[in-house]
């Protein structure tokens, strides 16, 4: 059954809407060794589904998420579950899904379930202003806590039943009971680590004994709604959690694998192991590495749709795409079909020089929120398109991936004896 | 465990007659014969010695937790002395260097055209320079800085005087100079290579226990000798420097800062734009100056009040501070005014001390401040920077237990000199805290590695072949002082440089 499940074909949504923690799902399976995955734009949703056996979609603008998903978004993705798909979501991923009469979230409507922490009137702020609340209507979503949060899995959850783990909240729901879901988590309590924005007791009120994650079954498949991320890099348990929650799926449901659809797949990024294409790319990603570790030392902000983007999140998406660049090899012989490595070159050299453009911009005082959407908007697909690559890579077994190499060489895991 | 585990791994060959740089493995067998630093450095130059190499190096422990351990070295040929030399780096240079993946750098030949190179993430790529040759060395690390987003890249630059070949111009490290009195900066200005940049993300691994192992000795230091003490202005103090020159430089004194891992602050900020009470942030783009160079410093004080202004310019041109100053008081320049003016003269091919008819020690400057016959006999070896004092600050050779003779104690500064600058420990801290013991030094080297063989005398061993070995090289040309030229003192000299 395990090698069943190493056998998924996963999609990871990163088209707009998505901010960054996509990419701690993509942490999480490449440790857990799940090789065979996607990347999804919002464009091509629709177009993927009926290769993938997964649907992951993580943080970001449930708003715009929903926007950039019509008009066909929300029908492939009823058809992918009535088959049999999982539909993993945390955050934004795990409001899309819930019955809504707002434009754009009204397509999808698949949850009958009601979140707990809506309000009409807005509570005295204590903390971060900006990531308290988001207008939902004539009313409020509000985030009374960030950071951890103490949940119990249900009785009947695999391996964990009864356990209680601590992991992250940056916004996700806490949802009332209802008959049209499972619960197999429930927030439980907080720790010396939980952020309070607002008054505690409102934060009891909104979180404790209400459904943390839940499921619900659509024909064959179902929807796994996670409200904290459970996928976060800092926070084994629940990742292990994840983890078990698709294997667990996979022995619920038979996995059927549709005919392959005969599209070629084109390899549009290039070869990783082509020592000239990994040379320029290293080139370049080091430069923007070394840019945004000075910007993410500037105090500015820019508010992209509902959300709050610092210039950390630069960094993260370049490490996302260093850290497995700087394990990359060259091979002698390898070479990319001509032409199919210049879009990631490209890519990669845009998002230099608009990152540079907004360091030169941050540091004279002037304004760069347009620059900033097309620099996040340029980094999400340049990560996409990286990863794209780099599991095609591994998944060929050319290249180690992290488990491999975590036995293989000692020099890559280094006790940090880090600065700054 | 594997010695590298301190290291990176990495040695960079640049060869600037082709614009090319080659990485080779730091062996296991190189650190294990030579330990690392200076003389590692001076290995390499031996193996490329045809090619007039200058080789950047770091120690054992650069970059690690070790006390005072931000030390580098640059090793190559000067053109002042004749002699090979090791000028120590004690910015922030030589731990970026280790961390942005290189632990030597060896620079080979001469470019055609101006060129830099750029160090980050173990890359490392030679650059047209024509964007910044003609500026100042303050502008070199301003545009480059900027060029690559990012203000705490570090650049090691040379300054007009190093492009036009004065044998007064000094390496830069970013904008406060260096210890280069060896015209290290001249032999630069000749391979046109203008500036190298690096900035490093990296991280080292090392044995469980260290960390504890330097915390400990770290409060040692902390409540020993320098207890209580701060900044340049006390260490020039006990070594007898001008006191109204002192005091005039106090008085502009607006904090004192540490480098990488050291426990005293020696150096200096000073205000010259700005109220040195000042203490919110300066509105001025260039408020005042670091004082790091002791000798520099001395040399400078009979301006007082002017010394910061023109210790500025001086910086800015890349000029050696104790040798303009020596020029400047041989020409009986009183008025900071006047001294700056007069500095323009100084950027001529082969302008030097000699030149100028102002004594010398084969070519460079002499430490102003003692006269003693060990510090004279260190400074005739010409094989480490005298920009340091040549003997303890702060405290006496009896604190460090030092020989009583002069030679001994000549001996004693050598080997200290030279097992810094092998383990990568700041040589003027070396000379601040007798906590600061070879042996513990050893010590933590030892720890850091899990090489347990790594003792003591293993490491005095090594300082002293790092001596015979650097002076057997090449003889030096000029002269000493005349007041020095005497048959028994090159004796002395000769033994010392001998293991006598």
């Amino acid at each position: 059954m395990q090698e069943q499940a190493r056998r998924l074909r996963i999609g990871i949504y990163a088209g707009e809407g998505a901010s960054h923690s996509w990419t701690w799902f993509v942490d999480l399976l490449e440790r857990f060794n799940y090789l065979r995955i996607r990347f999804v734009q919002e464009q091509d949703l629709h177009r993927h589904l009926p290769d993938l056996d997964v649907l992951i979609l993580s943080g970001g603008d449930t708003f715009e998420v929903a926007r950039a998903l019509e008009p066909s978004g929300p029908q492939a993705l009823r058809v992918f579950l009535e088959r049999g798909g999982l539909y993993i979501g945390s955050c934004a991923g795990a409001y899309l899904p819930l019955n809504s009469s707002k434009e754009h979230l009204s397509s999808f409507n698949f949850v009958r379930a009601k979140i707990n922490n809506l309000t009409r009137d807005l509570p005295a702020v204590r903390a971060l202003p900006l990531k308290f609340s988001t207008r939902y209507g004539c009313t409020y979503v509000i985030h009374p806590v960030r950071e951890e949060v103490v949940v119990r899995m249900a009785e009947d959850f695999p391996v964990w039943g009864g356990r209680e783990v601590t992991v992250p909240l940056y916004g996700g729901p806490p949802l009332q009971p209802s008959e049209d879901i499972e619960p197999f988590a429930f927030y439980s309590g907080f720790t010396g680590r939980t952020l309070f924005l607002t008054d505690p007791e409102i934060a009891e009120r909104v979180y404790l004994g209400k459904i943390a994650a839940c499921e619900k079954s659509i024909g064959a498949g179902r929807m796994v709604l996670l409200g904290p991320h459970f996928e976060h890099p800092g926070f084994p348990e629940g990742n292990a959690i994840v983890e078990e929650w698709i294997r667990w799926h996979v022995a619920r449901t038979p996995l059927r694998r549709l005919p392959e659809t005969g599209r070629r797949e084109e390899n549009a990024e290039g070869c990783l192991l082509d020592p000239l294409l990994l040379e320029s790319l290293k080139k370049e990603v080091s430069n923007m590495r070394i840019r945004a570790a000075a910007l993410a030392r500037e105090t500015v902000y820019w508010q992209i749709g509902a959300k709050v983007y610092e210039p950390e999140k630069i960094l993260h998406f370049v490490e996302v795409v260093w850290s497995r660049l700087a394990r990359l090899k060259a091979q002698r012989g390898k070479t990319s079909e001509p032409g199919s490595g210049e879009p990631l070159k490209e890519l990669a050299a845009s998002c230099h020089a608009r990152l540079r453009e907004l360091s030169e911009k941050v540091s004279r005082a002037q304004e760069t929120q347009e620059l900033a959407e097309a620099l996040f908007s340029d980094l999400r697909r340049l990560t996409a398109a990286f990863l794209e690559s780099y599991f095609r890579t591994i998944a060929r077994g050319e290249a180690p991936g992290r488990r491999e190499e975590a036995s293989a060489q000692r020099t890559m895991h280094r006790k940090a004896l880090t600065r700054r | 465990m594997d010695r590298g585990n301190v290291y990176m791994g990495r040695i960079l060959l640049v060869d600037l007659n082709k614009g090319t740089c080659e990485e080779e493995e730091l062996s296991q067998d190189l650190i294990e014969e030579h330990v690392g630093g200076a003389a590692i450095n001076l290995a390499l130059y031996e193996r490329y010695q045809d090619r007039d190499p200058v080789v950047m190096g770091t120690g054992l422990l650069t970059g690690t937790f070790a006390p005072s351990a931000c030390a580098g070295v640059l090793t190559g040929k000067s053109p002042v002395t004749g002699r090979v030399c090791h000028v120590p780096l004690l910015g922030q240079t030589a731990v970026e260097l280790k961390y942005s993946g290189f632990d030597f750098i060896v620079i080979l030949g001469e470019s055609e055209k101006p060129v830099r190179l750029w160090l980050h993430d173990e890359l490392a790529e030679v650059v047209g320079a024509g964007d910044v040759w003609g500026k100042d060395v303050w502008e070199t690390v301003e545009k480059l800085r900027f060029e690559h987003g990012d203000d705490y890249v570090q650049i090691v630059c040379i300054g007009p005087a190093g492009e036009k070949g004065s044998l007064l111009a000094q390496v830069s490290e970013s904008y406060w100079g260096s210890r280069d009195i060896f015209g290290l900066g001249a032999s630069l200005g000749k391979k046109k290579l203008k500036a190298i940049a690096m900035r490093g993300l990296g991280s080292l691994e090392v044995a469980e226990g260290f960390f504890d192992e330097c915390v400990q000795l770290k409060n040692e230091i902390a409540s020993g000798r320098i207890r209580g003490v701060q900044g340049l202005v006390p260490i020039l103090e006990s070594l007898g420097a001008d006191p109204e020159g002192l005091k005039a430089v106090q008085a502009r004194v607006h904090r004192n800062v540490a480098s990488f891992n050291c426990i005293y602050p020696y150096n200096s900020f000073v205000m010259i734009e700005e109220d040195p009470k000042l203490l919110k942030e300066s509105q001025k783009k260039e408020p005042g100056l670091l004082l790091t160079d002791p000798a520099g410093v001395a040399s400078l004080l009979f301006l007082k009040e002017g010394l910061p202004a023109v210790l500025r310019k001086i910086n800015r041109l890349g000029l050696d501070p104790a040798a303009c100053g020596r020029i400047l008081a041989k020409q009986g320049v009183t008025d900071a005014g006047e001294a700056e003016k007069s500095l323009a003269a100084f950027l001529v091919e082969g302008f030097s001390l000699d030149g100028q008819g102002v004594e010398n020690v084969y070519g460079a400057a002499p430490w102003p401040l003692s006269v003693g016959l060990e510090a004279r006999l260190v400074q005739a070896a010409s094989l480490f920077s005298h920009s340091l004092p040549p003997q303890p600050a702060l405290a006496s050779f009896e604190d460090f237990s030092a020989p009583d003779d002069a030679a001994g104690r000549a001996r004693w500064w050598l080997e200290r000199q030279a097992a810094c600058l092998i383990l990568g420990i700041c040589p003027l801290s070396a000379l601040l805290s007798p906590e600061l013991s070879l042996e513990k030094m050893a010590g933590l080297a030892a720890k850091a590695c899990q090489w347990d063989s790594l003792t003591e005398d293993v490491i005095r061993g090594k300082a002293r072949q790092l001596v015979q070995k650097t002076a057997a090289l090449a003889e030096p040309k000029g002269k000493l002082p005349s007041a020095w030229q005497d048959p028994e003192f090159e004796a002395s000299v000769k033994g010392l440089l001998q293991g006598g």
